[in-house]
């Protein structure tokens, strides 16, 4: 059957031909037409599918995308009295910096789904931003003053002190809106990628599912 | 018949052209645009036109990349230490300007002057500093800094010259076909500061009898030398480095090879 067809079109070929069955420009149109072909089939391949999209969301993501400096300023005050009689009054300010940084956190997953009736279409998914470090730099620390009566402040109070610092600094990063100015980033970057891709729209949700 | 024959061959050829580029057309046309293009451009052989329409378009990319603040500074001053140097001394500072001629700008160093007039304010709005007690007011600014968009070339990139546009992006292909990317950062900048006014929720530090308008001078005094303060600290460079990584990371993800930042 498949030796039939095959003959059959060799046989129309031959007959599309001179008398003697090669006809140059025949040959020379189907070649560049199978040419022109394979080259375009070859071409539309998706080069970007959805693995290599999600790899480089991947890659991306594993920035920080917002980081907060603090110049923060720690107190240290400490009184105690007897009756009248003031037995310890110590009191120590310090500025210490403090980095605090926000972004995705990819432990969490996130997905990319192209939209079924719109290949230039794609939904991702990416989970909210968290904080992903606070280091406070100790070798930026700066005291101002120390008034010590009844003893030095120690050094586990002083640790004490530092470690609420860097505490009360990342809630202050919070309450600034780190965490939503790390995840707007995060979402620019994936549709500026998503956009040179060839994707025409981007539409994100958050990992829940709701739109964000 | 053999006229027949003769007229099928003649159309043959340009019908089977014609099918051919329609077909090619439909099956390119929705791929042109997306990262395969520059493949399909160099197998056509026409790199180098194409590698200078991807170096405009991907220097538009990077000016959005750019555009994004990634970092900021909260500030916290202490006023007035921050501007009372310890290694000074004041009764030094005043016998230099109490027995000499000449105006104080001649007489002191611009670390003596600022420390002067930090502390003749904390003095008439009734600060103690020391040695019995130490008053003290910190002021909180919040300092944002990002890439200057307005360099040459970079305000613009659609309507730069190639110069312009080689100055802050090249891109070259290897005889081995690889794409290889330099981008240069422009300077960082100070984009935003804004110096916020004290609340009962968010401050942490002893309470001070100030009225209004001796915090309104303190916070202007800070506001004048916060800029300077800024700049002196490590945040343009880490606007800087952070925008080259961010770059990096995204010419990478978007098929370059290599990718060369220059700071």
């Amino acid at each position: 059957m498949a030796g039939s067809a095959a003959g059959r079109f060799s046989q129309l070929f031959r007959s599309s031909g001179s008398p003697d069955g090669t006809q140059p420009s025949g040959r020379v149109a189907l070649s560049l037409g199978a040419i022109l072909i394979l080259l375009a089939v070859s071409c539309s391949a998706p080069r970007v599918d959805r693995t290599q999209l999600e790899a480089g969301i991947r890659d991306l993501l594993q920035l920080r995308t917002y980081e907060q400096i603090y110049r923060a300023v720690g107190y240290i005050s400490q009184e105690r009295s007897v009756l009248i009689f003031k037995t310890v009054d110590r009191q120590l300010l310090y500025a210490v910096n403090i980095r605090v940084q926000a972004g995705i956190d990819l432990a969490e997953g996130f997905t990319v789904e192209p939209d079924p009736g719109d290949p230039d279409t794609v939904t991702v998914s990416l989970p909210l931003a968290r904080i992903l470090a606070a280091d406070a730099d100790e070798s930026s620390i700066r005291q101002y003053f120390s008034h010590e009566h009844g003893g030095a402040v120690s050094l586990l109070d002083y640790g004490d002190q530092l470690a609420a610092l860097k505490e009360q600094t990342i809630q202050d990063a919070v309450a600034r809106g780190i965490l939503t100015q790390a995840r707007e980033n995060a979402k620019k970057i994936v549709e500026y990628y998503l956009r040179s891709a060839g994707i025409r729209e981007v539409k994100f949700t958050a990992a829940g599912g709701s739109a964000g | 018949m053999s006229g027949r024959r003769r007229l099928f061959p003649r159309l043959l050829v340009p019908a089977v052209l014609l099918l051919a580029a329609i077909v090619a057309v439909v099956l390119i046309a929705p791929n042109v645009g997306k990262l395969g293009k520059i493949d399909l451009l160099q197998g056509l052989g026409i790199v180098r036109t194409a590698e200078t329409r991807s170096a405009t378009a991907l220097l538009g990319e990077v000016r959005e990349l750019y555009k994004l603040d990634t970092v900021e500074m909260v500030y916290k001053t202490v006023f007035p230490y921050d501007y009372m140097d310890p290694a000074l001394d004041l009764r030094t500072i005043i016998a230099a300007t109490r027995f000499t001629n000449g105006s104080v700008a001649e007489l002191l160093t611009s670390r003596q002057e600022l420390y002067l007039r930090a502390y003749n304010l904390s003095h008439e709005l009734g600060m103690q500093t020391g040695p019995d007690r130490y008053d003290f007011v910190v002021v909180t600014t919040v300092v944002r800094a990002g890439i200057d968009l307005k360099a040459p070339g970079i305000a613009h990139p659609e309507a730069a010259s190639n110069q312009e546009i080689s100055r802050w992006l090249q891109v070259e292909t290897s005889s081995d076909r690889q794409r290889h990317v330099t981008v240069t950062l422009p300077d960082a900048t100070i984009t935003d500061l804004q110096t916020e006014d004290p609340s009962k929720a968010g401050y942490i530090y002893p309470d001070i009898r100030i009225p209004p308008a001796g915090w309104k001078r303190i916070s202007e005094f800070v506001a004048d030398h916060v800029r300077q303060d800024a700049e002196a600290s490590d945040l343009l460079s880490r606007a800087r480095s952070r925008a080259g990584t961010l770059v990096e990371s995204f010419l990478k993800s978007a098929g370059f090879d290599s990718v060369t930042v220059v700071e």
